[in-house]
Protein backbone atom coordinates (compact mmCIF):
# COMPACT_ATOMS: atom_id res chain seq x y z
CA UNK A 1 0.00 0.00 0.00
CA UNK A 2 1.35 3.39 -0.55
CA UNK A 3 2.69 5.40 2.03
CA UNK A 4 0.08 7.21 4.35
CA UNK A 5 2.05 10.47 5.40
CA UNK A 6 1.22 10.93 9.77
CA UNK A 7 2.48 14.13 11.44
CA UNK A 8 3.07 15.10 14.64
CA UNK A 9 4.38 18.20 16.55
CA UNK A 10 4.28 18.55 20.54
CA UNK A 11 5.04 22.23 21.68
CA UNK A 12 5.40 23.16 25.20
CA UNK A 13 4.29 26.40 27.17
CA UNK A 14 4.72 26.56 30.83
CA UNK A 15 4.08 23.00 31.97
CA UNK A 16 1.49 22.15 29.27
CA UNK A 17 2.87 20.39 26.07
CA UNK A 18 0.13 20.61 23.42
CA UNK A 19 0.57 17.79 20.51
CA UNK A 20 -1.15 18.22 17.17
CA UNK A 21 -1.59 14.88 14.97
CA UNK A 22 -2.40 14.67 10.96
CA UNK A 23 -2.69 11.32 9.24
CA UNK A 24 -3.61 11.19 5.53
CA UNK A 25 -6.16 8.66 5.66
CA UNK A 26 -9.43 8.08 3.96
CA UNK A 27 -11.88 7.41 6.57
CA UNK A 28 -14.65 5.99 4.54
CA UNK A 29 -17.20 3.56 5.58
CA UNK A 30 -14.85 0.53 4.85
CA UNK A 31 -11.81 1.95 5.26
CA UNK A 32 -11.26 4.20 8.59
CA UNK A 33 -8.44 4.37 11.07
CA UNK A 34 -9.57 2.15 14.74
CA UNK A 35 -7.08 2.95 17.01
CA UNK A 36 -4.71 5.75 17.95
CA UNK A 37 -2.29 6.01 20.84
CA UNK A 38 0.09 8.31 21.69
CA UNK A 39 3.25 7.27 24.27
CA UNK A 40 5.72 10.01 25.96
CA UNK A 41 8.62 8.51 27.72
CA UNK A 42 6.90 4.66 26.96
CA UNK A 43 3.86 5.26 28.67
CA UNK A 44 0.21 5.24 26.76
CA UNK A 45 -1.35 9.15 27.43
CA UNK A 46 -3.94 9.11 25.17
CA UNK A 47 -6.05 6.52 23.17
CA UNK A 48 -8.64 6.85 21.24
CA UNK A 49 -10.92 4.14 19.26
CA UNK A 50 -12.46 6.11 16.30
CA UNK A 51 -15.52 4.92 13.78
CA UNK A 52 -16.04 6.40 10.03
CA UNK A 53 -17.67 9.27 11.74
CA UNK A 54 -14.11 10.83 12.30
CA UNK A 55 -13.35 13.59 9.40
CA UNK A 56 -11.34 12.27 6.11
CA UNK A 57 -7.40 13.03 6.89
CA UNK A 58 -8.05 13.04 10.87
CA UNK A 59 -6.81 15.66 13.17
CA UNK A 60 -6.19 15.11 16.41
CA UNK A 61 -5.07 17.56 18.88
CA UNK A 62 -4.87 17.23 23.15
CA UNK A 63 -2.57 18.66 25.89
CA UNK A 64 -0.05 17.23 28.70
CA UNK A 65 1.75 17.90 31.72
CA UNK A 66 4.79 16.47 32.71
CA UNK A 67 6.56 16.92 28.93
CA UNK A 68 9.80 18.53 28.62
CA UNK A 69 11.93 19.97 25.53
CA UNK A 70 13.37 17.55 23.26
CA UNK A 71 11.47 14.25 24.99
CA UNK A 72 9.75 12.01 22.17
CA UNK A 73 6.07 11.69 21.53
CA UNK A 74 5.26 8.66 19.61
CA UNK A 75 1.98 8.53 18.25
CA UNK A 76 0.78 4.87 16.60
CA UNK A 77 -2.49 3.75 14.43
CA UNK A 78 -4.14 1.12 12.84
CA UNK A 79 -6.94 0.98 10.50
CA UNK A 80 -9.82 -1.70 10.02
CA UNK A 81 -7.55 -3.40 7.13
CA UNK A 82 -4.84 -3.81 9.81
CA UNK A 83 -2.64 -1.65 8.40
CA UNK A 84 -0.82 0.53 10.92
CA UNK A 85 1.83 3.78 11.29
CA UNK A 86 4.26 5.34 13.71
CA UNK A 87 5.51 8.69 13.96
CA UNK A 88 8.54 9.78 16.44
CA UNK A 89 8.86 13.69 16.92
CA UNK A 90 10.44 15.09 20.14
CA UNK A 91 8.68 17.70 21.98
CA UNK A 92 9.76 21.38 20.79
CA UNK B 1 -19.39 -5.86 41.17
CA UNK B 2 -18.41 -8.01 44.00
CA UNK B 3 -14.98 -6.81 45.57
CA UNK B 4 -12.92 -9.93 45.01
CA UNK B 5 -14.54 -9.65 41.02
CA UNK B 6 -13.11 -6.21 41.23
CA UNK B 7 -10.15 -7.28 42.61
CA UNK B 8 -9.31 -10.08 40.25
CA UNK B 9 -10.35 -7.59 37.18
CA UNK B 10 -7.60 -4.89 38.64
CA UNK B 11 -4.89 -7.37 38.68
CA UNK B 12 -5.31 -9.22 35.76
CA UNK B 13 -5.76 -5.84 33.67
CA UNK B 14 -2.76 -4.92 35.01
CA UNK B 15 -0.79 -7.47 33.88
CA UNK B 16 -1.98 -6.94 30.57
CA UNK B 17 -1.13 -3.70 30.89
CA UNK B 18 2.66 -4.46 31.82
CA UNK B 19 2.58 -6.72 28.18
CA UNK B 20 0.47 -4.68 25.78
CA UNK B 21 -0.20 -1.05 26.92
CA UNK B 22 -1.48 -0.01 23.22
CA UNK B 23 -4.17 -2.85 22.64
CA UNK B 24 -5.45 -2.99 26.27
CA UNK B 25 -6.09 0.76 26.55
CA UNK B 26 -7.46 0.88 22.65
CA UNK B 27 -9.57 -1.47 22.95
CA UNK B 28 -12.09 -1.51 19.96
CA UNK B 29 -15.88 -1.09 21.02
CA UNK B 30 -17.66 -3.15 17.85
CA UNK B 31 -20.52 -2.99 19.64
CA UNK B 32 -21.03 0.45 20.22
CA UNK B 33 -19.87 1.55 16.97
CA UNK B 34 -22.49 -1.35 15.50
CA UNK B 35 -25.07 0.75 17.18
CA UNK B 36 -27.35 2.31 14.87
CA UNK B 37 -29.08 4.97 18.04
CA UNK B 38 -27.73 6.83 20.74
CA UNK B 39 -29.36 4.61 23.29
CA UNK B 40 -27.42 1.41 22.38
CA UNK B 41 -24.31 3.44 21.73
CA UNK B 42 -24.70 3.88 25.66
CA UNK B 43 -25.61 1.03 26.75
CA UNK B 44 -22.35 -0.81 25.05
CA UNK B 45 -20.21 1.64 25.99
CA UNK B 46 -21.35 2.63 29.51
CA UNK B 47 -23.94 -0.49 29.97
CA UNK B 48 -26.39 1.12 32.61
CA UNK B 49 -24.70 3.80 34.13
CA UNK B 50 -26.78 7.22 34.28
CA UNK B 51 -25.25 9.85 32.76
CA UNK B 52 -25.95 13.73 34.96
CA UNK B 53 -26.44 16.63 32.60
CA UNK B 54 -23.30 18.88 33.46
CA UNK B 55 -22.66 22.30 32.33
CA UNK B 56 -19.09 22.08 33.20
CA UNK B 57 -18.79 20.41 29.61
CA UNK B 58 -18.23 23.01 26.80
CA UNK B 59 -18.38 22.16 23.32
CA UNK B 60 -17.53 24.48 20.64
CA UNK B 61 -18.85 23.56 17.49
CA UNK B 62 -19.78 26.18 14.51
CA UNK B 63 -23.51 26.71 14.84
CA UNK B 64 -23.48 26.16 11.50
CA UNK B 65 -21.56 23.84 9.64
CA UNK B 66 -21.68 24.73 5.96
CA UNK B 67 -19.46 21.18 5.16
CA UNK B 68 -20.90 17.97 7.52
CA UNK B 69 -17.72 16.11 6.22
CA UNK B 70 -15.75 18.58 8.15
CA UNK B 71 -16.75 19.65 11.44
CA UNK B 72 -14.53 21.23 14.22
CA UNK B 73 -15.24 20.14 17.41
CA UNK B 74 -13.33 21.46 20.77
CA UNK B 75 -14.95 19.85 24.20
CA UNK B 76 -13.58 21.43 27.44
CA UNK B 77 -14.21 20.48 30.72
CA UNK B 78 -13.50 21.40 34.32
CA UNK B 79 -14.59 18.03 35.43
CA UNK B 80 -11.55 16.74 37.64
CA UNK B 81 -10.43 13.14 37.13
CA UNK B 82 -11.64 12.74 33.21
CA UNK B 83 -11.20 9.22 32.14
CA UNK B 84 -12.67 9.33 28.71
CA UNK B 85 -14.70 11.55 26.71
CA UNK B 86 -17.13 10.31 23.90
CA UNK B 87 -18.49 11.96 21.02
CA UNK B 88 -21.54 10.94 19.53
CA UNK B 89 -24.35 12.32 17.03
CA UNK B 90 -27.18 11.31 17.31
CA UNK B 91 -28.70 11.84 13.65
CA UNK B 92 -25.65 10.16 12.07
CA UNK B 93 -26.08 6.38 10.68
CA UNK B 94 -23.03 5.56 13.09
CA UNK B 95 -23.93 7.53 15.68
CA UNK B 96 -20.26 6.91 18.08
CA UNK B 97 -17.68 9.06 16.36
CA UNK B 98 -14.76 8.64 18.80
CA UNK B 99 -14.03 7.51 22.04
CA UNK B 100 -10.63 9.22 24.01
CA UNK B 101 -9.03 7.60 26.71
CA UNK B 102 -7.20 10.07 28.73
CA UNK B 103 -4.21 9.18 31.50
CA UNK B 104 -4.12 11.51 34.85
CA UNK B 105 -1.96 14.14 33.30
CA UNK B 106 -3.58 14.67 29.86
CA UNK B 107 -5.87 17.89 30.13
CA UNK B 108 -9.81 17.63 29.89
CA UNK B 109 -9.35 18.96 26.34
CA UNK B 110 -9.49 17.32 22.61
CA UNK B 111 -9.78 19.09 19.61
CA UNK B 112 -10.62 17.28 16.53
CA UNK B 113 -12.92 17.16 12.97
CA UNK B 114 -15.78 15.10 12.37
CA UNK B 115 -18.37 14.33 10.36
CA UNK B 116 -21.71 15.28 11.13
CA UNK B 117 -24.46 13.84 8.28
CA UNK B 118 -27.10 16.83 8.93
CA UNK B 119 -28.81 18.92 11.32
CA UNK B 120 -28.70 17.46 14.65
CA UNK B 121 -27.54 17.15 18.00
CA UNK B 122 -23.50 16.41 19.03
CA UNK B 123 -23.89 14.35 22.40
CA UNK B 124 -20.67 14.69 24.24
CA UNK B 125 -20.67 12.13 27.43
CA UNK B 126 -17.16 12.77 29.66
CA UNK B 127 -16.71 9.57 32.24
CA UNK B 128 -14.42 10.26 35.69
CA UNK B 129 -13.35 8.04 38.24
CA UNK B 130 -17.09 7.69 39.57
CA UNK B 131 -19.43 9.55 37.49
CA UNK B 132 -20.37 9.55 33.85
CA UNK B 133 -21.87 13.08 33.11
CA UNK B 134 -23.14 14.65 29.02
CA UNK B 135 -23.91 18.10 27.33
CA UNK B 136 -25.23 18.58 24.20
CA UNK B 137 -25.07 21.19 21.57
CA UNK B 138 -27.37 21.28 18.51
CA UNK B 139 -25.77 22.21 14.99
CA UNK B 140 -26.85 22.99 11.47
CA UNK B 141 -25.71 21.47 8.71
CA UNK B 142 -25.97 22.84 5.35
CA UNK B 143 -23.91 19.93 3.30
CA UNK B 144 -24.67 16.69 4.19
CA UNK B 145 -21.80 14.71 5.74
CA UNK B 146 -22.58 11.83 3.36
CA UNK B 147 -21.82 8.86 5.84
Amino acid sequence: MARIRTRILSRIKGDVTTVKALVKHPMTGTHFIKEITFEHQGKVIMSANWGMGISSNPYFSFKFKGGNKGEPVKLSWKDNKDHTGEIVKNIK
Amino acid sequence: MSLSRRTILKSVSGVLALALPSAVLAKWPQTAFESKNVEAVLKNLYSESEAIESSDITIKVPAIAENGRFVPVEIETTLAKVESISIISEINPVPLLGEFKFADNVLPWIKTRVKISKTGNVIVMVKTNNQLYTARKQITVNLSGCV
